[in-house]
């Protein structure tokens, strides 16, 4: 089949998209405007030794988290997709799970094991360890991010692992490889581009995270861009941080999109693989299992159960944050604001780009997705700079706190909604209209209903995102208002623990509504994939 | 003339450099079926496509019932066109079950229409849960209830199995003579188009090569292509000099009605050709490449010696195996036709 409709883009859906596009980049447009006008302020500021140290600070987490990363992820997929280890489906459905806890959690989760006065350090006690090494700065960084994001390369790797033909393995023995030969030589380059395409996820999640820094007192960019804009009376200085962040995050998405074309490439002439040369694990069945036990111990159960008997502590000792009910409601609220708004800035997105594969529609698309690459903190403050000069209304206020929600979280709901609309054979509308129907009434009796399960979707995902979020929270929320995320946040750097799990286990409350729903709808969506 | 339903004329339509449809005129009469035929990539869906209206021909002008839906400055909205279109996989509306897709147009005449595809009993069924055969008559249904006056069929049969098209293919053509529709049935199956069309039109590049009854079409193909593809004959190449037909196989003095000579493709259908095995292997011309069972007949694929390949039907107690050695025959029918430098010629045999 050729195209659908006639090649024009329809103004009716390129106006708002356009618009849409336009709005969500004018803040980060003005600081990179108001960085540049300034260059010859900035620059006396970008070199002083304290941006250097920074810079290293930072790059030194990057690169220890990413190289942890890849070790658990390879050894991890490695027993998972070559050995006959039981329970197999359990542990890669589990593996990835610590990646729902937000880095805040697990910060805070380390120092109260770790940290100084940490239950480590009380049990350690009664054998005289009075003190322990000062688990702030890059070790709890590092511990924390690491089992936070394997993840991302665990799942990219094991579908390139599964994918890889067995026969290559057969050949090589047969021509005298030896297993570990083969694998180096053969596997590991066959696997190099889905290792640095989950690589650049850990990255961009390490460059962009606050939460578990801030927690930890590390300097990296993002904290050090906080401190300064909370102290510091000329905010030039967080300005031009925030550009350099943004500049690096940017070239890593580029990067990013040309690795995943390279994993495509790879993919191509993979087959289904009928017999898989499983290692047999015999006697080293329960040591590998304790093995992966270990690493989800680590990295999901110790981290929930202590927020859970922290958050049980606080309740019984009444240690329980005054206004928990308001936080709770205000985390509602900003999360379904959120939602309903990135459906109504995105969904003009999605029509237009699922329908039209002009170049404007692309370019659009490739557009909007830079925003949920940048850091929130970088968002946050430009969304400052822009909102004092030119929406002094707005500023502080919800409306704007939304508008940031909606600029880093509108491609999730844009993927989402687009992928169940480009699930709709076109001849299935084209029957609605040739019976008769107008244009807008197809839409209504047959693309809504077909693709409310994806809309619907991609709005719990936006709920999701945004009830964890903290750094835009925290920096354009208006005076006084607080989520569940900051209260954490507020509370942990105080040091009230247990208010601060009492919030932890809040927000992972509210985050299990829309996951239910979550499930029912994918039940149901599975049913319609399933007719073609 | 009010028994005209459907005029095409000098429809143009291209998508880049391809002329997908290339100057077509075309009439259909009021109640008829049409077949076009052609193999995959000709044009015939976007045929079908620009007379539904959901792409606009480049030239041309279009009518039904004698009023234009579309030409240089007028496009009549697809919803308006009362057109009914079926398409290769149904495309009904996944989250609509049996009776609220059939009435999606309109509700009334549910009942009837259920009961006139067989489907009473699956009313609540869901489209997913139906076989492909149940889902093209929910398909037929739900397009005549709108009760549209010309109905398009985008290869309908083809994603279903043999038995299956060949039962579902009797009962669309007598349902859709009951209702007097005005159809157009695109598929790339000769059997198929012969069997549904009371016109059948092939079509090669986006052109028309001939139409005109089933019949006629196959004992008198205008085109090379048309032989070939329609009519499945041989083109066996030939002179025909001082009244001498020479061809590979043969050499025949034959007395006919008007002077011709010169290099020629002949038309042979398979079933003018003869052949017998023989251990003399003087006396071959030919060796039996392959051999497929059709019911009461078998289909040889014969390799000449000259290279040629050509096809042959014949009936035969005792098959005759690949690589067998056969010799070829062939006597003139009445009738001859054949091409000249592209040409298509006829000549009679007089006996």
């Amino acid at each position: 089949m050729r195209n659908d409709v006639s090649i024009k883009t329809p103004r009716m859906l390129l106006i708002p998209a356009a618009s849409v596009v336009f709005l969500s980049l004018l803040p980060i447009a003005y600081l990179v405007i108001r960085g540049i006008s300034s260059f010859s302020d900035l620059i006396p500021l970008l070199l002083r030794i304290q941006v250097l140290f920074i810079m290293l600070k930072t790059a030194a987490l990057v690169i220890a988290v990413c190289f942890s990363c890849i070790v658990i992820a390879l050894i991890s997929c490695w027993i998972i997709t070559r050995t006959d280890l039981k329970l197999k489906s359990l542990w890669s459905a589990l593996m990835p799970l610590p990646l729902v806890i937000p880095s805040y959690v697990g910060a805070f989760i380390v120092i109260i094991i770790l940290g100084p006065k940490g239950v480590l350090q009380k049990a350690l006690e009664p054998l005289g360890v009075s003190r322990l090494p000062d688990i702030h700065g890059f070790e709890g960084a590092w511990l924390t991010l690491t089992f936070l994001c394997y993840p991302y390369i665990f799942l990219t790797l094991k579908s390139a692992m599964e994918k890889i033909d067995p026969a290559l393995q057969e050949i090589a023995q047969s021509n005298g490889y030896s297993y570990w030969k083969y694998f180096y030589k053969i596997e590991l380059p066959l696997l190099r581009p889905s290792i640095i395409s989950g690589s650049m996820l850990v990255i961009l999640y390490t460059l962009s995270d606050f939460g578990a820094v801030s927690i930890l007192r590390y300097q990296t960019f993002t904290w050090s861009i906080y401190l300064q804009y909370e102290a510091a009376f000329d905010r030039t200085l967080a300005a031009g941080l925030s550009l350099i962040l943004a500049f690096i995050v940017i070239s890593i998405l580029y990067l990013e999109s040309k690795t995943r074309k390279n994993i495509y490439y790879y993919r191509t002439n993979a087959k289904a693989s009928v017999s898989k040369p499983f290692f047999r694990l015999n006697k080293l069945q329960i040591p590998v299992a304790i093995l992966l036990g270990a690493i989800l111990l680590i990295g999901l159960i110790i981290p929930l159960v202590f927020l859970l008997y922290l958050a049980f502590q606080g309740f019984m000792s009444n240690q329980i944050p005054t206004n928990l009910f308001a936080l709770a409601l205000n985390s509602l609220m900003v999360s379904s604001l959120a939602a309903m708004a990135t459906l109504g800035a995105g969904g003009s997105i999605a029509l237009l780009t699922a329908k039209f594969k002009t170049r404007i529609a692309v370019f659009l698309e490739n557009t909007v997705y830079i925003g949920f690459g940048l850091p929130g903190i970088v968002v946050a403050l430009s969304l400052v700079f822009f909102g004092a000069n030119y929406l002094t209304i707005l500023y502080q206020t919800i409306p704007l706190l939304i508008f940031g929600y909606s600029i880093m979280f509108m491609p999730a709901l844009i993927g989402a909604f687009k992928s169940s609309l480009e699930s709709i054979n076109p001849r299935i509308e084209e029957s609605a209209k040739i019976l008769g129907e107008s244009n807008l009434g197809t839409f209504r009796r047959i693309v809504l209903p077909l693709t409310s399960p994806g809309i619907v979707y991609g709005m719990s995902l936006v709920f999701l995102l945004t009830i964890k979020e903290l750094p835009l929270t925290l920096i354009l929320g208006p005076l006084d208002f607080g989520t569940l995320a900051t209260a954490l946040w507020n509370a942990s750097e105080e040091a009230f623990f247990l208010e601060a799990a009492i919030s932890g286990v809040f927000i992972i409350l509210i985050s299990i509504i829309p996951m239910f729903g979550l499930r029912k709808l994918t039940n149901e969506s599975s049913l319609w994939t399933h007719y073609k | 003339m009010d028994t005209l339903q459907i005029e095409l004329k000098g429809i143009s339509k291209h998508f880049g450099n391809i002329h997908a449809v290339d100057d077509i005129t075309l009439k259909i009469e009021k109640g008829s079926i049409l077949s076009i035929v052609g193999p995959s990539g000709c044009g015939k869906t976007t045929l079908l496509r620009l007379i539904a209206g959901f792409e606009s021909p480049d030239r041309g002008e279009l009518q039904i019932g004698g009023s234009p839906i579309w030409s240089k400055d007028y496009s009549m909205p697809v919803q308006e066109r009362n057109i009914g279109m079926i398409f290769q996989d149904g495309a009904l509306f996944p989250h609509l079950n049996v009776k609220q897709n059939i009435g999606f147009a309109v509700s009334e005449n549910v009942d009837s229409l259920l009961n006139l595809v067989g489907l009473v009993g699956k009313e609540t069924s869901m489209p997913h849960e139906l076989s492909g055969g149940e889902q093209q008559r929910v398909a037929l249904a739900r397009s005549l209830a709108a009760n549209p006056s010309t109905l398009l069929l985008d290869e309908p049969f083809s994603n279903l199995d043999i038995q299956i098209r060949r039962e579902i293919r009797t009962e669309v053509r007598s349902i859709l003579k009951s209702y007097n529709v005005t159809a157009i049935f695109v598929t790339h199956d000769q059997q198929e188009a012969s069997e549904m069309g009371d016109q059948i039109a092939i079509m090669k590049d986006g052109a028309i090569e001939q139409i005109g009854n089933p019949e006629e079409v196959y004992v008198n193909p205008q085109t090379e292509f048309t032989a070939k593809f329609f009519s499945q004959a041989n083109l066996v190449d030939g002179t025909l000099q001082k009244k001498t037909l020479k061809t590979f196989i043969s050499e025949t003095d034959l007395s006919i009605d008007k002077n011709m000579n010169g290099n020629m493709k002949l038309v042979i259908h398979p079933n003018q050709l003869i052949i017998e095995s023989v251990s003399d292997s003087k006396k071959m011309n030919g060796t039996v490449r392959n051999q497929i069972f059709q019911g009461n007949e078998y289909f040889y694929t014969i390799e000449l010696e000259n290279k040629e390949i050509v096809n042959v039907l014949q009936s035969n107690k005792q098959p005759i195996e690949p690589n067998t050695p056969v010799k070829i025959t062939y006597t003139p029918g009445k009738s001859v036709i054949c091409f000249q430098e592209g040409a298509q010629k006829q000549f009679k045999v007089n006996q």
